[in-house]
């Protein structure tokens, strides 16, 4: 920010403040044991619904885990499809090329329960109902437009010419992918990997219904105490689905740093 | 050292016929420039000779043998693109060992050769640099570095002086000649820039809507085009019709030597350069415009139409001259440089 531009200065911090107000509220939530209507804060303050959600429930720390893993596993997932998909999108000319870019499309135009109901029948038949492994199926199905998306357009910035500067220069296929296009890619790699990620956490839908309550995750534990007006405990959850999530994400990217040199990709 | 030759190569983009028949040969450790319009096909010829690019017909030979079927990472054809395409998160050095590594040379072997390399393109300060820190000239000798290091049997140039500024450019295109005279690397060179393939090369390709209209030297193409398009492509000419009857043109400006052509029509072509133009010796004409450009003084003229000279109508050239003196309007007399004037269809 330069000193010369005080309402862009104004006008970003206007926007932080309201994009963090719900969460600020989120947080100030958790902490009231009791706030009744006309006050400005909560009368009571304690640590009542944190002890409910961490020493009461013990399912929460395996469905911490089950999400995080759960997300992982469709970023990944997605990404094995997503990289190849994009390169050909980007980079060869195929009949029916069209056609493949709006089938990617497919997932995030049709309702999604439309689409989880149709897969569904099939899932049950072959018995992937149930399973850690079919609700990751079904995630990756959801995070698949984003991450093909993001891979076609790194693929088409970062172009062909250095792979066949790489072939002329005598390497094979092996060695171009990876000494000169995947340290190109990284940083789109891990923009589609995060979004694949943030998109699986936050299923709820499909985890119920592929899930068919055998796969708890953090959102299944949430939304039964919002159905029971139970708002407060909802909140915990929310702030420790949010946190977890983010050290996830963070831990990932410093790994990723350390053997890819290249500019910032989560945190500006 | 390598012979290249291309033997009647086809090549289409959906409807567009990028190269059309094209046959060349380039002898070992000769200095070849395709020399054309943009997008006139001589970027895919290149690819085709490296191997990224599959011909529809034809072959392509490397060394005597057909490597058609030769993928490109083992046709030890080595291009040098117009962006340089250096890798990004290497530095130099790792760059100019890219190609050595995947040979499996030993370390001291090859750490031996990027030295002498680095020596030889002056950026021996530079490689520990990333890419992003080095000039356009820098960057170029990285890429040259690069392909030579590997002494790959034909180097391909892909107009690779058209990225840097114009004073740099000279002194480049210098050290390239330089270098590929001392390394006797067979080289092809693509450009649309006229002086500088003639500059270069030994001989210039010239390819004009995807097809080879002459592979002569520099001083053939430019004095002795065999077509008007040719003519056109390499300079301003002025074109007078005339007949050849008994290998003899004979036109307005006087009788000339066409012994290469059968009888019939035909024009003579003469650059600005090859009129004189003064106060006494020659044709009569008169002065219509002038356009003073320092070093030369571009006349446009007309010589009035006469019978007895075989002038139906009045015909009107263009001469440049570095006598300014002459004035629109005024009277004058032209004539033809000594051996000058050079017969086409």
């Amino acid at each position: 920010m330069r000193k010369k531009q005080p309402i862009y200065n104004a006008l970003f911090y206007v926007f932080v403040a309201i994009s963090c107000a719900p969460l600020i509220m989120l947080v100030v939530l958790t902490f009231s044991t009791f706030w009744p209507y006309p006050s400005l804060l909560p009368e009571v303050v304690s640590l009542d619904y944190y002890a409910h959600v961490f020493i009461e429930n013990r399912q929460t720390l395996m469905a911490v885990v089950t999400s995080i893993l759960l997300a992982f596993f469709v970023a990944f997932v997605t990404l094995i499809i997503a990289i190849p998909a994009g390169k050909a999108i980007a980079c060869y000319s195929f009949k029916g090329k069209g056609f493949v870019k709006m089938l990617v499309l497919v997932p995030l135009i049709v309702p999604s329960v439309a689409v989880i109901m149709g897969i569904h029948v099939t899932m049950i038949r072959i018995g992937l109902t149930g399973t850690f492994f079919g609700v990751a199926l079904i995630q990756t199905l959801f995070a698949m437009p984003y991450a093909i998306r993001i891979m076609t357009n790194v693929f088409e910035i970062v172009g062909k010419g250095l792979e066949q500067q790489a072939s002329v220069l005598g390497a094979g296929t092996a060695t171009i992918f990876i000494k000169v296009t995947l340290p190109r890619i990284m940083p789109g790699i891990l923009s589609a990997g995060v979004l694949s990620f943030t998109v699986s956490i936050a299923q709820y839908i499909t985890t119920f219904i592929i899930g068919g309550g055998r796969i708890i995750t953090v959102t299944m534990l949430i939304i039964p105490h919002i159905q029971s007006r139970e708002h407060h405990i909802a909140a915990v959850y929310s702030i420790l689905l949010i946190v977890s999530a983010m050290i996830s994400l963070y831990l990932t990217e410093k790994i990723v740093r350390r053997y890819y040199d290249m500019d910032n990709v989560v945190y500006v | 050292m390598t012979s290249m030759h291309v033997e009647n190569v086809n090549k289409s983009f959906g409807n567009n016929h990028v190269l059309k028949n094209i046959s060349l040969s380039v002898q070992s450790g000769e200095f070849v420039s395709v020399l054309g319009p943009s997008g006139c096909g001589k970027t895919t010829l290149l690819k085709l000779i490296a191997g990224l690019e599959m011909q529809d017909s034809g072959h392509v030979y490397i060394g005597g043998a057909c490597c058609d079927n030769v993928p490109a990472r083992k046709r030890g054809a080595v291009i040098v693109f117009q962006d340089f395409a250096l890798f990004p998160h290497m530095t130099v050095k790792q760059n100019i060992d890219f190609g050595l590594a995947v040979k499996k040379i030993s370390r001291s072997e090859r750490e031996r050769k990027i030295m002498a390399m680095l020596d030889v393109m002056q950026i021996s300060d530079k490689a520990e640099f990333y890419p992003r820190a080095l000039s356009g000239g820098q960057k170029q000798r990285v890429a040259l570095a690069r392909a030579c290091v590997l002494e790959p049997r034909v180097l391909l140039l892909d107009e690779p002086f058209s990225n840097l500024d114009p004073g740099l450019r000279d002194d480049m295109r210098e050290f390239v000649s330089k270098l590929q005279r001392e390394l006797g690397i067979t080289t092809i060179l693509v450009t649309h820039d006229k002086e500088e393939a003639f500059m270069l090369s030994g001989r210039v390709a010239v390819i004009i809507d995807g097809c080879l209209q002459q592979y002569d030297t520099p001083e053939n193409i430019y004095k002795k085009p065999h077509t008007v398009l040719v003519s056109d492509f390499i300079g301003e000419a002025n074109y007078i019709s005339g007949m050849i009857s008994n290998y003899h043109f004979s036109c307005a400006l006087g009788d000339f030597d066409a012994a290469e052509l059968v009888d019939g029509e035909a024009k003579l072509m003469l650059r600005y350069d090859q009129l004189i133009i003064s106060n006494s010796k020659g044709m009569p004409c008169r002065i219509i415009s002038k356009v003073y450009k320092g070093n030369v003084t571009t006349y446009r003229v007309e010589i009035e139409k006469s019978e007895t000279l075989g002038l139906p109508e009045a015909l009107t050239l263009k001469i440049n001259s570095s006598d300014s003196s002459f004035e629109p309007g005024h009277k004058a007399f032209i004539r033809v440089a000594d051996r000058a004037g050079h017969v086409l269809r």
